[in-house]
């Protein structure tokens, strides 16, 4: 058994190991809540020196991965970086099954989602960044004192933070308040900061005045006649639509018949 | 009136004009390459992107378009924003995460010239008053002078003069007031001019399909050469939809297909490297509305067909129907380190394995089905459905 913590670098050392010693590789926090192999003294990676380990890898399989070296180690990385923000049990199973088809067929099979492992592993990562993309123009701010925007966004995934300093960049000058589920998250001066209690800032988020002039002129937008049920329902998932103030009018319009 | 009914008139009245999202010029702090493009915060029930606020000034027109629905004649509530409250309203809409940017257009209220200066006003107010830095996309009216085509370059990302109608015959049937030489195409000569000495800055235009009779050959050649003649940035088709009480009310609305299928080619010549010659029209110069452009014309040239995945140039990649742009460039990248033997490998590469399979060969090998090559017949595509 062969652990590592949940960081891109240490995972590819487990992944190298786990393909020189032929033993299974797994992340440290899910062999904890799992339970499983309790039993078992397992081997850390996070130690392992990457260059020996490639050499070991040349000289026993007669496989070159240091290309991991160079842009197509960084882009694994990332897309790493990525699956590890993605709520799923079994982050850990895809991510080594994908680092395994890049070992045996070259960074591009992988990269590329081509391999059946790999291509999973892509979606995963794809899901994560979109999910950043689209709040970060779903998310509504409720203006309040001292320059801060305050939001309660809807999030799957672990991406709060990316998601604040996604948005940072659209509001340079002011302090940003993001209510999680269970934190607050703020940024201000280039500085993120946890909090816990998310109390002051709920009666800003009470402001529905705005909220009208948006419906009115979201409803002014739709054309009848192009109406395509499908398209909405793909763009706007249902899983977004009680948060979204337009979902509800969404709804009503799914509802009628089509002429 | 208060503000919020003039944004349901004023909404309503600009819905049809076309637009992306935004694409601020390079430079500017919107165009931060850290900052991801095509932001959309929603998209309406018809599945368009809301990613700016698109507005029109003045609803009040003294123009006779006969298709449009701010046309003079028609009887309905006219209003009309001033230039500080629609800015103040804007912003309110942009600090609150609501929208990208602004897009600005409007009725023709006393003359070209006193309703360009009312728009060019508010676009002022908002970069100066204001301090917005962000995705400005301002409507050129037919008419307008070089000084205010000059300004509206200085001020905005990106800024349009909607064709209308692809010939000078097929715009006198929907309007006597504007002159296609003059006011139109002299107009995106202006705008090519000026647009050309600022950088970053791109220019689009509009077209309205089927409400003057024009066939989709007259409407992308007319397209073609703006690109070519005026460096056009995009072209925006728009399907005629006919409005109770406009001189065009009785004519049947043009399908949503058909303006698929214009801007499928419109996306062959702009993204796949086909010229507007290779494009298949039927003899009265339309396209097929059942079969794709691209598919189209592979059915048209089975000589070229099947091509070899592992050794096709990026140019006939393209011309795989399934193949986009994307999937291409994978292939390529992919080749580089080893050959390709397995569909479900171009699957995941983004290739439609179910329509591409009968034009190409995998390692020299065949998974298609060769009728399909030998004896092309329509019924044998099944097209992706669009409309569920």
């Amino acid at each position: 058994m062969i652990v590592c913590s949940s960081k891109p670098l240490p995972v590819i050392l487990a992944a190298l190991l786990a393909r020189i010693s032929g033993k299974l590789p797994c992340l440290d926090n899910e062999i904890r809540r799992l339970g499983l192999f309790a039993q078992l003294k397992p081997r850390f990676a996070d130690k392992e020196d990457l260059g020996n380990l490639l050499d070991q890898l040349q000289q026993q399989q007669n496989l070159d991965a240091r290309w991991l070296y160079s842009e197509n180690g960084r882009q694994l990385a990332r897309l790493i970086a990525a699956n590890l923000r993605y709520q799923v049990p079994d982050r850990g199973p895809v991510m080594f099954a994908a680092l395994e088809e890049a070992f045996l067929h070259g960074p591009s099979y992988c990269l590329l989602g081509i391999g059946d492992a790999s291509q999973l592993f892509i979606a995963r990562s794809r899901a994560v960044c979109h999910e950043v993309h689209r709040m970060t123009g779903f998310i509504r701010f409720h203006p309040a004192p001292n320059n801060m925007l305050i939001a309660r966004p809807k999030l799957f995934h672990d991406t709060g933070d990316w998601l604040i300093r996604q948005l940072a960049r659209r509001y340079p000058q002011a302090c940003l308040i993001l209510l999680l589920e269970n934190q607050v998250l703020r940024f201000e001066n280039n500085v993120l900061s946890v909090m816990g209690d998310p109390t002051p800032f709920l009666p800003y988020l009470n402001n529905q005045a705005f909220d009208i002039a948006w419906e009115t002129y979201y409803r002014a937008q739709y054309i009848e006649s192009r109406r395509n049920d499908r398209q909405a329902s793909r763009l706007i998932p249902k899983k977004y639509r009680t948060w979204l103030n337009e979902g509800s009018i969404l709804n009503e319009i799914a509802l009628k018949p089509q002429t | 009136m208060d503000t919020l009914e003039k944004l349901k008139i004023l909404g309503e009245s600009a819905k049809y004009d076309v637009c992306a999202s935004p694409a601020p010029r390079a430079g500017s702090p919107a165009a931060d390459p850290r900052r991801p493009g095509g932001v959309c915060h929603s998209f309406t029930p018809d599945g368009r992107c809301i990613s700016l606020f698109k507005v029109l000034l003045s609803n009040y027109c003294d123009r006779d378009c006969a298709y449009c629905p701010n046309q003079s004649a028609r009887d309905m509530p006219r209003v009309r924003f001033t230039a500080e409250e629609l800015s103040g309203l804007f912003m309110n809409f942009y600090q609150r995460n609501y929208v990208e940017g602004l897009f600005l257009s409007s009725g023709v209220t006393h003359s070209t010239t006193y309703t360009m200066q009312e728009m060019i006003k508010v676009v002022e107010l908002l970069r100066n008053r204001h301090d917005f830095n962000g995705y400005i996309h301002l409507k050129i009216l037919p008419g307008s002078t070089d000084a205010e085509i000059s300004r509206a370059v200085e001020l905005a990302d990106r800024i349009s003069l909607n064709m209308e109608a692809p010939t000078a015959r097929h715009l006198s049937q929907l309007s006597n007031v504007k002159q296609f030489d003059l006011d139109i195409l002299g107009g995106i000569q202006k705008i090519h001019h000026h647009t050309r000495l600022q950088q970053g800055v791109t220019h689009s235009t509009q077209y309205i399909v089927g409400a003057a009779g024009e066939s989709d050959q007259d409407i992308l050649s007319s397209a073609n050469q703006l690109y070519h003649d005026y460096q056009l940035k995009r072209a925006y088709f728009s399907a005629f939809q006919p409005v109770t009480g406009t001189p065009l009310a009785a004519l049947p609305p043009t399908t949503l297909l058909r303006e698929n299928r214009l801007y499928q080619s419109d996306f062959l010549m702009r993204q796949y490297h086909f010229s507007f010659q290779e494009l298949v029209f039927d003899p009265c110069g339309n396209l097929d509305q059942d079969l794709d452009p691209k598919l189209a014309y592979a059915l048209r040239h089975p000589e070229l067909y099947p091509l070899e995945i592992n050794r096709a140039s990026y140019s006939q990649l393209l011309r795989i129907p399934g193949v986009g742009p994307r999937s291409a460039s994978r292939i390529l990248r992919l080749r580089h380190e080893q050959r390709l033997l397995d569909p479900r490998e171009l699957k995941n590469a983004g290739v439609v394995t179910k329509r591409a399979l009968a034009f190409l060969t995998l390692n020299g090998r065949y998974f298609g089905d060769r009728r399909l090559l030998n004896r092309p017949h329509r019924d044998h595509y099944t097209q992706i459905s669009l409309w569920g």
